[in-house]
């Protein structure tokens, strides 16, 4: 495998010395498996029999022919992994885009994300000094099948800076290709980050998402994470709390479908006191797909007056699906207050009942109870924009008709 | 509130003293032939060898778990010494009087004199003293209604077709590195048999300790309750003062057949080490229990205040269908204890249940962890679990963590999972001291009361003595 990538490499690669490193890391810690405990649930050998290399075509491509939500952002474009400034908005002030952004070779977690360092193609480095107006929206798009996309941004915002940062992740139909995308946030002190990854892949696509974050005093970070697509994927987002009254929260929903394993990795790491770290994740799971939540928080020594809590609740409308659900508390510290609760049920027949007495059919009467389970969610979104967006893909993908619309209010 | 932490800290031992008696003791090490050895003292059949000697091979192939959350130092195996009985006459002791009295004096040290214990409170005791058994109680108004309570290597003389049928059936030789080395040495330890539909007479209850230099403690314990009988089984520990680290890795096992209904209580309280952490106690013990039948149930409460370090998972295999699965616990650490405990729920059979309720109280530097796994089987239609852990952190020094694994594969069942961590508000406190309490008595009343769900659970004679415990290994512990 190793030697696959290192042809390619030799022959087409960019040749840094860090890169050359990272490859030699990627050697040495290959594709992680099952027997690794943060992998036990997931397992990725698809990725030691298929090289994914760069794509060595450019593709075309058409926007119209996705339905995106139309935000008045400044929006970028990136296809196979390669930035695309004909399809993109003009770069303002504190944007640009390098080819790469994250050389640390020293502390690589695992073979994946050595390889997206050592092979990343295309890397949106953002630095603010000042907040701006316009949410920054980039697409990523998987168009070539085969290939992998090695993407990277970097989000470091100044002293009081606020920002909106959309990571939207769409492909091709029927395409198998490699997203490995990785994210580095750094806030600075009051500095507010409300940050949308929205993973709306296409049925064969291979996906992981790397991010990290640090945060400065009273910083508030907001994650909004949302899972729809890919055969395959895994997020992981280590936050660590390095100033105090910093805060952040954490909201995802998945819903898996068909054959789909769909993966969230957190970790909040709370390294002083005072501050707060909230955390919500959904999940909806049907056919035979498989979701694994594994949400961390651990409370160093000394970092008294934490406040950290944490849900993860999932539905199960299918006896075929698995859950494999959790929640960690590693606390060092007294003074604090943490929780963190985990449920597993399916619909309940009392309410099924109650809409099904109202005259709605029993196919009416689940799809408005599990869109009402998601929508608490979405309902965290908020940019209003994006967030009809997502509604309207999850009632496409929701099994049964179309629901009026007054019942879609009624959910 | 320093000074007073203070004095806890430098508080003795209170049940530690060393009992001199001759023991018959193997030379330290292991290997095939001090297996065999084991066997012939006991005189066991042909087939308890084969089956220590399979488990030995495997152990030899295995590494020492590490993913737990534990500070273990390495363990020398080849310098413990894997057997030792207390010197006795070749036939055993017929009665109380016939004795070693050094060892009745021990029990008396405890505050459990056996005979006396044994009248006043109906308990009928299997006192474990190292390695062998020297008196049990009450056999005769067992043996009335059908009931086996005897040591194990009693009763591989007497029901070896029961144990060739259940031993390792629920923890198999295989199952893990301590369980491994436990079914390869293991020495002695009880065995419980109620027959069909008889409910025990009285609790049944055995007396652990753990006294010469130097040797390990590999007890089996296995109790079957046949078709629709019930038993209640206590177990208490307290060790004398060592200060070196002594391994004990122990295997219970529990069968319960159609409608047979177990509940396995364990006071836990060895040597938990001096203040600096030196010595102390390693449990490293598997404990599972498997509802073999339709509405079988299963019951684990545990009490845990003792050892240096604590491994140990009491689970439930929930294979009949409606059966039913419980764990309570109580876990302590204090000064550098350490502690990585919880539970096991496997549901296989439809309709099962099972509920969680876990406490964890942390101070000084100890650490302590809940991991706990809940999982249900694409087979288990309409499984219910709750789980319930809860923390608390008396001091900054201390750690307190939560694992629970939570794996579903079925669409019908039902999971809930609730984790909080947290310390004695000062609201509380003040609450409590301003009507009059001194503030150690509210710490205790206050954590007297985080617990008390769990020892809800404890028979009676149990529910006391770890009332008491808990106020004495946390005295002064005020955070």
């Amino acid at each position: 495998m190793k030697e696959q990538y290192q042809q390619y490499f030799d022959q087409h690669g960019q040749q840094d010395m860090w890169r050359k490193e990272a490859l030699v890391s990627f050697g040495s810690l290959g594709i992680p498996d099952t027997s690794q405990e943060d992998w036990r649930y997931t397992d990725f050998r698809v990725l030691k029999r298929h090289v994914f290399p760069v794509a060595m075509q450019k593709k075309s491509i058409d926007l119209n022919q996705f339905c995106l939500p139309s935000c008045d952002a400044t929006r970028l474009v990136f296809v196979d992994g390669f930035f695309k400034p004909e399809l993109s908005d003009d770069l303002p002030v504190g944007l640009q885009v390098v080819p790469s952004v994250f050389q640390d070779t020293d502390h690589l977690r695992d073979g994946i994300e050595a390889l997206n360092v050592a092979l990343c193609t295309a890397a949106l480095d953002v630095v603010l000094s000042a907040s701006v107006e316009k949410a920054i929206h980039c697409l990523f798009i998987s168009a070539s099948p085969d290939v992998g996309n090695y993407t990277q941004s970097r989000l470091v915002l100044a002293e009081g800076v606020h920002a909106e940062v959309v990571d939207m992740h769409i492909g091709m139909p029927n395409v198998r290709s490699f997203v490995n995308h990785q994210s580095h946030v750094k806030l600075g002190r009051n500095a507010v980050l409300q940050h949308y990854s929205l993973q709306y892949l296409q049925n064969k696509a291979l996906y992981r998402h790397l991010m990290t974050v640090t945060q400065q005093e009273k910083s508030q970070f907001f994650s909004h994470a949302i899972g729809l697509g890919a055969a395959m994927a895994r997020t992981d987002i280590v936050v660590e709390l390095q100033g105090e009254e910093a805060s952040c929260t954490l909201n995802g929903l998945y819903l898996t479908q068909s054959r789909q394993h769909m993966d969230y990795h957190t970790t909040v790491h709370h390294r002083v006191p005072n501050c707060e770290s909230h955390e919500y994740y959904k999940g909806i799971l049907m056919d035979r797909s498989r979701a694994v939540f594994n949400g961390k928080v651990v409370v160093h020594p000394y970092a008294q007056k934490t406040e950290a809590h944490q849900q993860n609740r999932n539905l199960l409308l299918s006896k075929k699906s698995e859950i494999d659900t959790k929640p960690e508390l590693e606390i060092y510290a007294d003074d604090v207050s943490c929780s963190h609760g985990a449920t597993v049920g399916q619909i309940d027949d009392n309410q099924l009942f109650y809409l099904r007495s109202r005259g709605l059919s029993e196919e009416q009467a689940k799809k408005i109870l599990t869109f009402s389970f998601a929508a608490e969610l979405l309902n965290h979104m908020t940019d209003p924009v994006l967030q009809e967006h997502a509604r309207q893909r999850l009632l496409q993908i929701l099994p049964g008709d179309e629901l009026s619309s007054e019942l879609q209010e009624m959910s | 509130m320093s000074s007073e932490i203070d004095q806890f800290v430098q508080k003795e031992y209170e049940h530690g003293f060393v009992t001199e008696i001759d023991t018959d003791t193997i030379p330290p090490g292991l290997n095939e032939d001090v297996i065999r050895v084991i066997s012939q003292k006991k005189n066991e059949p042909e087939f308890l060898l084969k089956w220590r000697l399979k488990a030995y091979k495997h152990w030899l192939a295995m590494a020492e778990p590490d993913w737990a959350k534990l500070n273990i130092e390495p363990i020398p195996y080849d310098s413990i010494s894997y057997y030792s009985a207390p010197k006795s006459n070749k036939d055993g002791p017929k009665s109380l009087d016939e004795v070693d009295p050094k060892l009745l004096e021990t029990y008396e040290k405890l505050g459990i004199p056996l005979h006396e214990r044994a009248a006043l409170a109906g308990v009928a005791v299997d006192a474990v003293f190292d390695s062998v058994s020297v008196a049990t109680t009450f056999k005769d108004k067992l043996s009335k209604v059908g009931v086996v309570f005897c040591p194990f290597s009693e009763a591989v003389q007497t029901h070896p077709e029961l144990i060739q049928k259940y031993l390792g059936s629920v923890v198999p030789t295989t199952d893990n590195f301590f369980a491994a080395l436990n079914s390869a040495v293991f020495s002695d330890g009880s065995f419980v048999y109620i027959p069909k539909g008889v409910r025990c007479p009285m609790e049944l209850s055995t007396y652990f300790r753990i006294n010469a230099l130097n040797t390990g403690q590999f007890e089996r314990t296995l109790i079957i309750a046949d078709e629709a009988s019930t038993v209640s089984y206590l177990e208490g520990c307290t060790a004398p003062m060592r200060d070196e680290n002594q391994l004990h890795a122990a295997v219970v096992e529990l069968v319960a057949l159609d409608d047979a209904s177990i509940k396995y209580s364990t006071v836990q309280n060895w040597y938990p080490g001096d203040e600096n952490g030196v010595g102390g106690i390693y449990n490293f013990v598997t404990k599972r229990g498997d509802c073999l039948g339709d509405r079988a149930r299963i019951s684990w409460t545990q009490v845990e205040t003792g050892s240096a370090i604590t491994w140990k998972y009491p689970s439930c295999i929930l294979r009949g269908d409606h059966s039913v699965g419980e764990f309570y616990s109580v876990a302590l650490t204090n000064n550098y204890q350490q502690a990585d405990t919880g539970t096991k729920m496997i549901h296989l059979g439809k309709n099962t249940r099972s509920t969680i309720l876990s406490k964890g109280i942390s101070a000084g530097h100890a650490s302590n962890a809940y991991r706990g796994l809940v999982k249900i089987a694409a087979s288990a239609d309409n499984a219910r679990n709750y789980t319930q852990c809860d923390s608390m952190l008396l001091g900054d020094q201390c750690g307190a963590h939560t694992f629970p694994y939570i794996e579903v594969k079925n669409a019908s069942a039902t999971l809930e999972h609730e984790a909080t961590t947290s310390r004695i508000s000062e609201d509380q406190l003040f609450y409590c001291m301003q009507r009059g309490l001194s503030e150690e008595d509210a710490v205790s009343m206050i954590v007297n009361g985080f617990c008390k769900e769990v020892f809800a659970e404890l028979p009676m004679e149990f529910a006391v003595e770890a009332g008491k415990l808990l106020a004495v290994s946390l005295e002064g512990a005020v955070g």
